[in-house]
């Protein structure tokens, strides 16, 4: 077993939203992201809703909030760039001026930002809430049956399981190296480092070489072969055509004049 | 009629090295038979040459064809070869998925795959593992989802390349005891010889290539300056 559990860490949670098909929340996890992203800039308060929705989502999933917050934590130098970057932009005219308390900011570059950061922060939330409260393999499956190419999901799983694999290879490096002493030195440090990557690599290839003998072992032809999937439950189907229903209203909304 | 025939098979990988110098073996059905030899003799290589992965010169023959002469898909079904690491074996998502591989290839409808699939894990005592990601399961239930991926082709020979190795004593007997209740002919290539002594009808020594003796498993293990000439040991339970 590998030392480190990189994903599926919060899929045993018992909450309605994990409940659901994963067709259904990609499906819904899409529509939702296409209406936040078609958020007009001259209609930022629309994202508001969106994020009162989705924090409602989120507390329904029981996710923990502070597995959400360090997740969502990954966006914080960004955001806070941007809004630096916006604090010293001077206004263009007085029309364009935005005073907040001791800021004068340009409301024109306010706006902007605040559309891209509210909508990088939207989108990440969604993907967050998405991966948290479903399995890697439910949304590789949710993938496959919405005919995303069969080479591209498989080939996000094999990354994903030997992601994990190699961490574990490369845990285990480090500690064989760690267990023959200190490495003085950065160059010597930054050598060794090199080498351990290489070896990485070396392995990496020789393990694919086997995985390819496995699956020509078993039949493997160029396609990859899967089970079909349980039909979705029709209350399921319904809450899912809602949401999309609502996403699409929201984005129509948006483009209102 | 053998189920297995290997005449006079060489092989030479592309970096030079000969790897089998003129192998000549047979299985019958239901025959366990233990491949022993020191590390870098050729049994992996061997086994690589039984589902037809590799073709070197010489001879093998599955169920009296040459291997060259079987549909691919036909022979990778009729010999299952189950590796040395679990993990190059598992490389679905889930365990289910893993196991039903093979019988989806094999041309099987989803529905039936999936049913075989559950009840070859259900019989290798690994039910529960159906929908768990394989690189979170223990080394011995890995070992038991990797026999399960080869079981659901119901192949006729079942090929395994050291299948108790890195397991714990507990995990080392149940492997054992699933193995031995396995109708299928076997081969099984390992360096434990008691596992050798506990589950095979008869034992070849294959070193430089070649199988230097072929024998009654008790017989062949009992010999102690044969087993020192090709870098083997006794086994402890006959010394």
């Amino acid at each position: 077993m590998l030392s480190r559990d990189l994903l599926d860490d919060q899929a045993h949670l018992n909450s309605p939203v994990h409940l659901l098909d994963a067709r259904v929340k990609l499906v819904c996890a899409l529509a939702l992201l296409i209406a936040v992203l078609a958020v007009p800039v001259a209609q930022n308060p629309l994202l508001l809703v969106h994020a009162g929705a989705l924090l409602v989502v989120a507390g329904l999933s029981r996710l923990p909030a502070a597995w959400l917050l360090q997740r969502m934590a990954v966006l914080a130098p960004f955001l806070l760039l941007g809004t630096v970057a916006v604090a010293f932009l001077p206004p263009a005219g007085p029309a364009d001026a935005l005073n907040l308390g001791p800021l004068t900011l340009s409301e024109q570059a306010f706006s902007v930002w605040a559309s891209v950061g509210g909508k990088c922060a939207l989108a990440l939330l969604i993907a967050v809430v998405l991966a948290g409260t479903s399995t890697t393999a439910g949304l590789l499956r949710a993938a496959r049956s919405l005919h995303v190419p069969r080479t591209l999901t498989a080939l996000t799983g094999f990354a994903i399981t030997y992601l994990a694999v190699l961490a574990d290879e490369a845990g285990r490096m480090i500690t064989a190296m760690r267990c023959r002493g200190r490495v003085r030195g950065g160059m010597r440090r930054l050598r060794i480092g090199a080498s351990m990557m290489v070896t990485l690599m070396a392995r990496t290839v020789e393990r694919a070489d086997r995985i390819a003998l496995a699956m020509v072992s078993r039949g493997y032809r160029g396609t990859m072969p899967a089970l079909d999937q349980r039909p979705i439950p029709t209350p399921q189907i319904a809450l899912g055509a809602g949401i999309v229903l609502i996403s699409a209203l929201l984005t129509v909304v948006g483009f209102a004049p | 009629m053998n189920l297995l025939e290997i005449a006079d098979l060489h092989f030479t990988w592309p970096d030079g090295t000969d790897a089998l110098r003129g192998v000549s073996l047979a299985l019958r059905k239901g025959e366990t038979l233990g491949l022993i030899g020191r590390n870098g003799a050729g049994k992996s290589t061997l086994l690589l040459h039984l589902n037809g992965i590799l073709h070197g010169s010489g001879s093998v023959r599955v169920k009296g064809s040459s291997v060259e002469d079987w549909p691919a898909d036909e022979l990778r079904a009729t010999v299952g070869l189950v590796f040395e690491q679990p993990q190059d074996q598992l490389f679905m998502p889930t365990v289910l998925e893993d196991v039903a591989f093979g019988p989806l290839n094999m041309g099987l409808a989803s529905e039936a795959a999936r049913q075989r699939s559950l009840q070859v894990l259900e019989s290798v005592g690994a039910a529960g593992l159906a929908h768990r990601a394989p690189h979170h399961l223990s080394a011995g239930q890995m070992r038991r989802a990797a026999l399960a991926t080869v079981l659901a082709m119901e192949p006729e020979l079942l090929v395994l390349d050291e299948p108790v190795m890195a397991l714990d004593p507990e995990g080392r007997e149940a492997v054992m005891a699933l193995l031995a209740g396995l109708p299928q002919a076997k081969m099984l290539a390992t360096h434990d010889l008691d596992l050798v002594l506990g589950l095979c009808d008869t034992v070849a020594i294959l070193d430089a290539g070649r199988v230097q003796a072929r024998g009654p498993t008790r017989e062949i293990l009992a010999d102690e300056p044969l087993l020192r000439a090709h870098g083997l040991r006794v086994p402890a339970t006959l010394q």
